[in-house]
């Protein structure tokens, strides 16, 4: 059985900032502040616009930098490396 | 036995002791108006007392108590009065959770406050202690004191903690000021206390809103810069520096980010005084033109 994608967001219970390009954020729900710049900082934006599942996240990074061929493209499960806010 | 109240910012402070070298340094060190308190309330009731058993006679001791509790090992009775001062810091900031309270010096001039956080080591009394002497006022050397309200910093104008080489420094930078006797083998080396400016103790009143985020490193020989730094690191930085950001959670958060927002953020390196003078004075006027 294939599971759903999981749809992801950044929710209500972050707040932020962003300044020069860097985001520093607050979620409410862990107490834990962030901060973001480059690749984290551009898919936080994202997030924080749309809700999108892994294709969809892997869709607009390859429209906004060039990404090598899908077969060798980092999977989407390191993203937490990047980007280590708890989505809610 | 002696008793003596005192108002250290927006606090009040009571005090019992024996040591009347200790009550001598504090009339040393703070204006004799802040000794006259007329409310009975006392945000912090201290008492350094005797050392237990044989240590009230031989090789004296002092043990440092808040509200009855005894927080902190016994330490030599000669070293009651600095034990005094970081006691009350400790209790400030175990307790005063009413401010957003930051491991940091905070100075104002033309109305807008510098905090200046800093490791040790990073020189951060030292410039302090320089720049009060030179026209800023001091509202705290440890501890800034952030209104969540407002985001204002409420001073806390007490005598600044000068370690080692630093104490010389100051001595031959500015003559005029008042320093505490020495005190030998502490935790910390040989410590001594600055009073405050005078102007900084009478204006203990006014509180006023920041405009700097300065990072300040002391290094040998190194030239003064002034270098504007990220401020989403300046605020990971602030929050890791505060005594109680968790708790004031989404609060303290937006605190924090409403001064960055308002604020310039600096890592600030240098290693002689005056360049250092020189600097600050050159971004508190570059921010009266903006």
């Amino acid at each position: 059985m294939t599971a759903a994608p999981i749809a992801r967001r950044i929710g209500p219970a972050v707040q932020w900032r962003d300044w020069d390009g860097e985001i520093v954020a607050y979620n409410d729900r862990t107490g834990d502040t962030h901060h973001f710049a480059d690749l984290a900082a551009w898919m936080f934006r994202l997030l924080i616009a749309r809700t999108l599942d892994e294709s969809g996240i892997r869709a607009a990074a390859e429209a906004e930098i060039e990404l090598p061929p899908r077969s060798t493209a980092m999977p989407l499960s390191h993203a937490p490396s990047l980007c280590s806010i708890n989505w809610n | 036995m002696n008793s003596l109240a005192m108002r250290l910012g927006p606090f009040t402070a009571t005090l019992e002791t024996p040591f009347a070298s200790l009550v001598d340094g504090l009339h040393q060190l703070y204006r004799p108006e802040l000794f006259d308190v007329s409310d009975s309330f006392a945000d912090f009731h201290v008492s350094l007392a005797p050392g237990k058993g044989v240590r009230r006679w031989f090789r004296q001791q002092a043990r440092f108590l808040v509200d009855g509790e005894s927080p902190f090992m016994p330490l030599p009775a000669d070293q009651a009065l600095p034990m005094f001062e970081w006691g009350l810091n400790y209790a400030i900031a175990a307790q005063a959770h009413q401010y957003l309270v930051v491991h940091a010096a905070a100075i104002e001039l033309n109305g807008r406050v510098a905090i200046l956080p800093g490791a040790p080591g990073a020189g951060k009394s030292t410039l302090t202690a320089a720049l009060v002497q030179r026209g800023w006022r001091l509202l705290s050397d440890e501890l800034a004191l952030i209104r969540p309200e407002d985001g204002h910093v409420v001073p806390l104008a007490r005598p600044i903690n000068l370690k080692n080489r630093s104490i010389d420094i100051m001595r031959d930078y500015a003559p005029e000021a008042v320093f505490s006797r020495e005190t030998h083998d502490t935790a910390k080396g040989t410590v001594a206390l600055m009073r405050a400016p005078d102007d900084s103790m009478r204006r203990v009143g006014e509180s006023a809103p920041v405009g700097w985020i300065v990072f300040p490193r002391w290094k040998e020989d190194a030239e003064a810069r002034m270098e504007p730094w990220s401020r989403p690191a300046g605020l990971m930085e602030i929050a890791h520096n505060a005594m109680n950001y968790s708790l004031h959670e989404e609060r303290g958060f937006n605190v924090l980010a409403n001064i960055f927002e308002q604020s310039g953020c600096y890592r600030f390196t240098y290693s002689k005084l005056d360049d250092a003078i020189e600097r600050f004075a050159a971004l508190a006027a570059s921010s009266l033109q903006s």
